[in-house]
């Protein structure tokens, strides 16, 4: 195994530029979720000029490449790299800045992009070197709900197909603003959360704020829901289950001495346990129904389910681990937090084994230090080797373990 | 002659007269702390009674004394308010707003008119009555600060004549009430008025990262919910109190929790005391809940009208007045507090009032309109009702009694 790590990193290393380019390419290039019409053609166009001609459209702007080694109908192993940029105005000043005014790539996609897109330049080239398939997945709209992931599973990309099993685990990695660059953080079992949204509006009957006996307070009864549903987390949830009930928009739009007729609520639920969070569901949407109700009010409770929860499988994760320490060194091989933000990644967590891992982009020195989804988010551009790399290393020892 | 069938008279024969003073103000209506065309209309008019107006109190203000015999002997004040509301009029008539967007929707065009009616009547038969009356014509009764605490402040109760007001008298239309019904109520008869604004501090961020955030929006809704114990709880039951919140916003998002969330109300009750402790209880509660919680809140609460409070004693006596003048059955003891406010509250405080309610309704000719909407009218012949009371009211302030005898020579006075 020594020996193909010195030729995965040497072929990291030799590519290094044209990943770069490539990155920077897709950056001042970025498109909307669902809409990565021209990203997807120029990872088609790349593919091709690496000799790697098993592609495949899912998801309408989704990408499945095939890779086959030795043997290539006895395994597979799914990579995967998100495409969407942000609605997001890029404030930073750099040559390789977005050229389309108000979308960026300030989640790191381009990231994830061009880095699989030397993953599969790097396995292309070893293909005498591995047995059985690796299989690229190139996927639209992880920021958008209900998430590319869940279309391409529809789609089919976790099914055998041209010949090859179908994959029994998938890889994805997402930058890290809070890492420095050179480390990799992991974390076996849950990593990230469910998301759903919800919109609460509450009608009651407005009228003169000083004629409080002909009206029915969408205002109070509003605060009194809000208040009650704290007990969703600190006495229906389990205490070792993490969960997070937060709302941040609410609108009565009455004046001083005018009540309105109507409130309405926003927030979010996020969790770790799909059995629970439909629980929970059920709960807040009966409390917040039976509150209103009694108060004389009605409670229009709207849940738009969102992404379910990323678990790392953990034997999976652990021996991604252990390989990216032999890879990495072990001193840059770190453990990470439970992450309450969501991801799409999920929905493959859900269907097959997964590891979901962490790319470190941050440099201080550089004053890079912005987090995801800020206009003056960037990367040191030194992760972009690594990301192809490391997963062209994890990926070749994945394959080959029992 | 008796005097109270002159005031009858004089009161019909210059009906006309205030009909068209009122039909002017009401076409060319301004609005709070604007009223130079309506001032100079008023003075114009009092001059012309032969009275000697002075303008430019309190801004747009313009007061006016009617001097009888012994003008030293005693002082009253009757006041009426001028200003007009930014609605838009929907009504078709002849006299029908000229101003784009304002209109006298409240009626204070009513009050103006009758005041000059009364003023009118006041000077012709100021050989008859000892004593002084003072006519307040205030501006910018709708909004706050309003138009009497700072014609209060500008002296107007202050001494004329080397004796201080006694005691004030004034009305409000009403389009509840049938034209030719007076209301009156004995005590407390319409709220304090406070708008509260709060805006609550936190720390705003991810919704997924509760441990980072001061939740404004849960800090805003405890709020909320704990201030019901001011009513509830801390109120003594006996005071009608109201606190009522209209407005929140909270403008973060599903997933962002904003740094500062703003709520704002109204707190309305019947006792200054109690009022003045209202007051510091939501503040004290609004810091401790959101200091509590780990967060912070700026409160102000700008203070509005007064209580009005009408003198037990001298509206007894004017409700008896009314029904000799009016017949018993045209003058109504109000049952109900009013929750709505009124600044001539403000006068309420300082010396001994009376406000009543004047009827402009008519089913008949189709005047039912609310005051404060685009259609708001009244029966024009309450004017005539409202002149003849309010003179009437404010002789007998002055002594004069149902068998007092007009005078009928300008050199004689002839008296009981
Ligand atoms: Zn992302
Ligand atoms: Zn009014």
């Amino acid at each position: 195994m020594e020996a193909l790590k010195s030729k995965v990193k040497d072929l990291a290393k030799k590519y290094s530029d044209d990943i770069l380019k490539d990155r920077r390419h897709i950056h001042a290039h970025p498109e909307l979720s669902f809409q990565e019409h021209e990203t997807v053609k120029y990872v088609e166009g790349r593919l091709k000029s690496f000799g790697v001609e098993l592609q495949e459209r899912a998801a309408t702007t989704g990408l499945v490449v095939l890779i086959k080694g030795k043997n290539p109908e006895s395994k597979t192993v799914a990579l995967r790299a998100d495409m969407d940029a942000l609605p997001i105005i890029e404030a930073n000043d750099v040559p390789y800045k977005s050229t389309k005014e108000g979308v960026m790539h300030a989640c790191g996609h381009d990231v994830h992009t061009s880095s699989l897109l030397g993953t599969a330049r790097i396995l292309n080239e070893l293909k005498e070197e591995f047995e059985g398939t690796f299989k690229l997945i190139f996927q639209p709209g992880e920021e958008k709900i209900p998430g590319g992931a869940s279309l391409m599973i529809k789609d089919g990309v976790l099914n055998a197909a041209n010949q090859t099993q179908a994959p029994g685990s998938i890889i994805g990695q997402h930058v890290m603003p809070f890492l420095p660059v050179g480390t990799i953080g992991f974390r076996e079992g849950l990593y990230m959360a469910s998301a759903d949204e919800i919109y609460v509006t509450v009608t009651g009957k407005g009228g003169h704020g000083a004629m409080p006996e002909k009206i029915i307070d969408p205002v109070l009864i509003s605060s009194h829901i809000i208040v009650a549903l704290q007990q969703i987390i600190s006495r229906n949830a389990d205490p070792k289950m993490p969960s997070v009930l937060s709302f941040g928009t609410v609108e009565a739009k009455g004046a001083t001495n005018v009540i309105p007729d109507v409130v309405k609520i926003e927030g979010t639920f996020r969790t770790y346990d799909e059995e629970w969070r439909a629980e929970a569901h059920r709960r807040m949407k009966k409390m917040a129904e039976g509150i209103a109700e009694a108060m004389g009010a009605t409670c229009n409770f709207d849940i738009h389910v969102g992404y379910p929860h990323l678990k790392n499988h953990p034997m999976l994760t652990r021996r991604m681990r252990q390989a990216a320490e032999m890879y990495m060194g072990k001193e840059n091989v770190v453990d990470l937090d439970l992450w309450m933000a969501a991801e799409d990644f999920a929905y493959y967590s859900q269907e097959v084994d997964a590891c979901f891992y962490r790319l470190g982009t941050r440099n201080e020195a550089k004053g890079i230090v912005s987090s995801v989804h800020t206009p003056t988010f960037d990367i040191d551009e030194g992760a972009l080797e690594i990301g192809a790399g490391l997963m062209s290393w994890l990926a070749l020892n994945e394959l080959q373990s029992k | 002659m008796y005097l109270k069938d002159e005031v009858k008279r004089l009161a019909k024969a210059y009906a006309g007269e205030v009909r068209r003073f009122r039909r002017f103000l009401h076409a060319n209506p301004e609005l709070s702390f604007n009223e130079d065309q309506t001032a100079e209309y008023v003075a114009e008019q009092l001059e012309s009674f032969g009275l000697e107006p002075t303008e430019g109190i309190a801004e747009t203000g313009v007061v006016a004394v009617v001097e009888g015999e012994k003008p030293k002997s005693k002082v009253i004040a009757l006041r009426a308010d001028m200003d007009a509301l930014p609605i838009q009029e929907e009504n078709n008539v002849p006299y029908k707003s000229r101003n784009p967007g304002i209109m006298h929707a409240c009626g204070h065009d009513v009050h103006t008119a009758i005041l000059l009616g009364t003023a009118k009547v006041l000077q012709e038969i100021r050989t008859s009555f000892e004593g002084t009356v003072k006519l307040i014509f205030q501006p910018g009764e709708e909004v706050t600060p309003s138009g009497a605490p700072i014609m209060i402040k500008e002296g107007v109760l202050n001494a004329s004549q080397g004796k201080k007001v006694k005691s004030i008298f004034a009305h409000h239309v009403n389009p509840t009430a049938d034209v030719g019904k007076v209301g009156f109520k004995v005590g407390p008869m319409l709220a304090s008025c406070d708008d509260i604004t709060i805006t609550v501090k936190g720390t705003g961020g991810h919704a997924a990262f509760p441990n980072d955030v001061v939740d404004t929006v849960l800090m805003t809704s405890q709020l909320i919910v704990n201030l019901q114990q001011i009513v509830s709880r801390n109120a003594p039951p006996h005071i009608p109190s109201v606190l009522s919140f209209g407005r929140v916003i909270a403008d973060g998002s599903s997933n962002i929790i904003p740094d500062t969330a703003l709520i704002e109300g109204t707190f309305r009750t019947f006792d200054e005391t109690w009022r003045a402790d209202a007051i510091q209880k939501i503040i004290t509660l609004a810091k401790a809940v959101t200091q509590g919680m780990g967060g912070d809140c700026d409160i102000s609460i700008t203070p509005g009208c007064p209580s009005l409070h009408n003198a037990s004693e001298l509206t007894k006596r004017s409700i008896k007045l009314a029904q000799s003048f009016l017949g018993e059955e045209n003058v109504e003891i109000l049952p109900n507090l009013i929750m709505g406010s009124e600044d001539f509250a403000f006068y309420s405080h300082e010396v001994d009032a009376c406000f009543w309610t004047l009827g402009v309704r008519n089913e008949a000719k189709n005047i039912v309109s609310n005051i404060h909407t685009p259609t708001f009218d009244i029966d024009e012949d309450a004017m005539e009702v409202g002149v003849g009371l309010m003179t009437w009211l404010a002789l007998t302030e002055l002594g004069v009694n149902e068998q007092t005898i007009k005078d009928s020579s300008v050199d004689e006075i002839w008296k009981r």
